[in-house]
């Protein structure tokens, strides 16, 4: 039970099964401080109603049509006040290795709910590291762009390249650009290794669209990918890739 | 398979051997020595090569029993062929002997009926020994396949005590209780009957489709709380479909396959739509699912589940080639389809 003077909350319930969401309804009637301002049943919904409402409190469940709970934090950029819901376990341990958040694991009783509760809003103020590692971890066989109001979901095989641009990454492919708030490092993080490799400080190449290497002058060596684009390989990106090319 | 004759390579088989015939050739020559008043020289000069040479040739009656052996064709035809060989290797012996050393008639006779006897003697016990070893491997295979039958029904097992499915509807009845007791008890006892079901169905070989229908509908009935009017059910069977027999849990892992992925990850939801019938010695079945838009689904999760795989490992064991699981995607739907033998209560 909380004190009498704690701080109002607002909480936003995303779970795509309403009976999930009437039981976070339940729990919460404990701690009337806390405000609920909104429920979401898939992940898009979620997506909208974050940005909108700004909930301090977010309580997100992983497996969702659509979009997956991870998959909400990392295009929200979201990075505190989460409280996973789940059944799967394997979530969760990986959550706690990473020291992200704290995890419900379904079912769960009203005690463990109100120590999450507890535990999350102790760190309210403060962004929980370990979030975004987990969400940059979470799926890579797709990506997902929010480009304006419009989502845009690539797979890996169809990107040719990856551009660094300030705090944004420009990913290409055949058709077209897309722009993506991440830095390159993170989100190359979240990519096979074996086929996409850092060729420079600021390209990233998918390995499977490489046509050759062209040298250019003395010093300058170029990608060539499927399509004719060029991007320039560093000589530390030359060592990086050249074994690779075998 | 390798010749017998290799062994001789080995410098302790071959020192075996060596020392056989010097036994076996000292009693013949003793024999000699004794019997016909030889002496011992001329006895082990004349004994130990004809010995030598025996020894070099009793190893393939073990390459003959293996390659024509008494079983094959009729048991006189196989006794024969060993008595025509057992001479024939007498009679060589007896030749070389006569060639070289020229015995008294009734020497050579002995020598014949030795020679003969022994080599047949060795082409039974070798036979004998090599059936016991058939017959050991023949269990060996059926231990295998047993196994292997066990492994499939393990599978099903594992899959059938899915513990997300049981987390899921827990959680569902935690939320009921404080609302709605009565669906919290109902959820409760269609839990149970579930379970209860499955573990009554897995014992037995064949069930009717009809009752593995009834045992899906009661999963699916245990998802729509769950899911609520997002799952929908549809069942079309042709006439007389019900009574076929198929092993259990065929239909049920599909099922549960099409609500994950056509329908929990959909935010409308759909319908699954079973179709059943028989062509001719053949029962089909056939599950569709609406695919999850492409936001959706990344494309490896069709069709690379544990349940799909562990449905094909159950018709691979049960059924040796003669049913299949055929998975694609056509007009926005996921079908699944299982072809197997016809079979009925007679």
């Amino acid at each position: 039970m909380s004190a009498p003077d704690a701080k109002r909350l607002t909480a936003l319930l995303v779970d795509d099964e309403a009976l999930a969401r009437r039981l976070l309804r339940e729990f919460l009637k404990a701690h009337p401080e806390i405000e609920i301002v909104g429920e979401c049943a898939d992940g898009e919904a979620a997506l909208a109603a974050i940005e909108a409402l700004a909930p301090d409190l977010l309580f997100l469940d992983i497996q969702m049509p659509g979009l997956s709970g991870l998959e909400v934090l990392g295009l929200s950029g979201r990075e505190h006040g989460v409280i996973f819901t789940t059944a799967h376990e394997a979530h969760a341990l990986r959550a706690f290795e990473l020291h992200a958040v704290d995890y419900l694991l379904k079912p769960f009783s009203q005690a463990r709910f109100d120590r999450a509760l507890a535990q999350a809003r102790k760190l309210l103020p403060l962004a929980t590291p370990g979030l975004q590692q987990l969400v940059a971890a979470g799926n890579p066989q797709r990506i997902l762009v929010r480009d304006r109001q419009q989502l845009h979901v690539l797979s890996p095989e169809q990107v040719l390249c990856v551009e660094a641009q300030d705090d944004y990454v420009c990913i290409h492919t055949p058709e077209r650009s897309l722009l993506k708030t991440q830095t390159l490092a993170e989100f190359e993080a979240g990519l096979d290794p074996h086929r996409f490799v850092r060729v420079h400080r600021s390209w990233l190449i998918n390995l499977d669209q490489l046509l050759q290497l062209e040298r250019q002058g003395k010093d300058q060596l170029l990608a060539v990918l499927r399509g004719g684009r060029k991007v320039p390989v560093s000589r530390a990106g030359y060592e990086r890739i050249r074994p690779l090319l075998k | 398979m390798r010749s017998v004759y290799l062994l001789l390579l080995r410098p302790a088989a071959l020192l075996g051997l060596l020392a056989a015939c010097a036994l076996l050739g000292g009693l013949l020559a003793g024999a000699l020595v004794w019997l016909a008043g030889w002496g011992w020289a001329a006895a082990l000069g004349a004994t130990l090569p004809l010995v030598l040479f025996y020894a070099l040739l009793l190893p393939s009656a073990w390459e003959l029993s293996r390659a024509l052996p008494l079983a094959r064709g009729r048991a006189w035809q196989g006794l024969a062929r060993y008595a025509v060989a057992a001479l024939l290797v007498g009679g060589l012996c007896t030749l070389l002997a006569w060639a070289w050393l020229e015995p008294a008639a009734p020497l050579a006779a002995s020598l014949f009926a030795l020679a003969s006897g022994g080599y047949l003697l060795a082409l039974l016990a070798a036979d004998a020994l090599q059936a016991w070893a058939g017959l050991r491997d023949a269990e060996h295979r059926a231990e295998q396949a047993q196994a292997r039958a066990v492994e499939a029904e393990l599978l099903m097992l594992r899959n059938q005590v899915n513990p997300h499915f049981l987390f899921n509807c827990l959680n569902s009845i935690s939320a009921l209780t404080s609302f709605d007791a009565a669906a919290a008890r109902r959820m409760t006892l269609a839990l149970a009957q579930y379970f209860r079901q499955t573990l009554a169905l897995t014992q037995r070989d064949w069930i009717t489709l009809d009752e593995e229908l009834i045992h899906c509908r009661g999963y699916v009935e245990i998802e729509q709380v769950r899911f609520g009017e997002r799952l929908r059910f549809d069942c079309e069977l042709a006439d007389g479909v019900g009574a076929a027999l198929l092993p259990p849990m065929l239909l049920q892992p599909l099922v549960e396959n099409a609500v994950k992925h056509g329908i929990a990850a959909r935010s409308e939801g759909g319908t699954l739509s079973l179709r059943a019938l028989r062509q001719g010695d053949w029962l089909h079945l056939q599950l569709a699912n609406p695919l999850a838009l492409a936001a959706a689904a990344s494309p490896h999760e069709l069709g690379t589940g544990t349940g799909l795989h562990n449905v094909r490992q159950r018709l691979l064991s049960l059924f040796a080639g003669r049913a299949n699981l055929r998975l694609r995607s056509e007009a926005g739907q996921f079908v699944a389809e299982i072809t197997l033998p016809w079979r009925s209560e007679p």
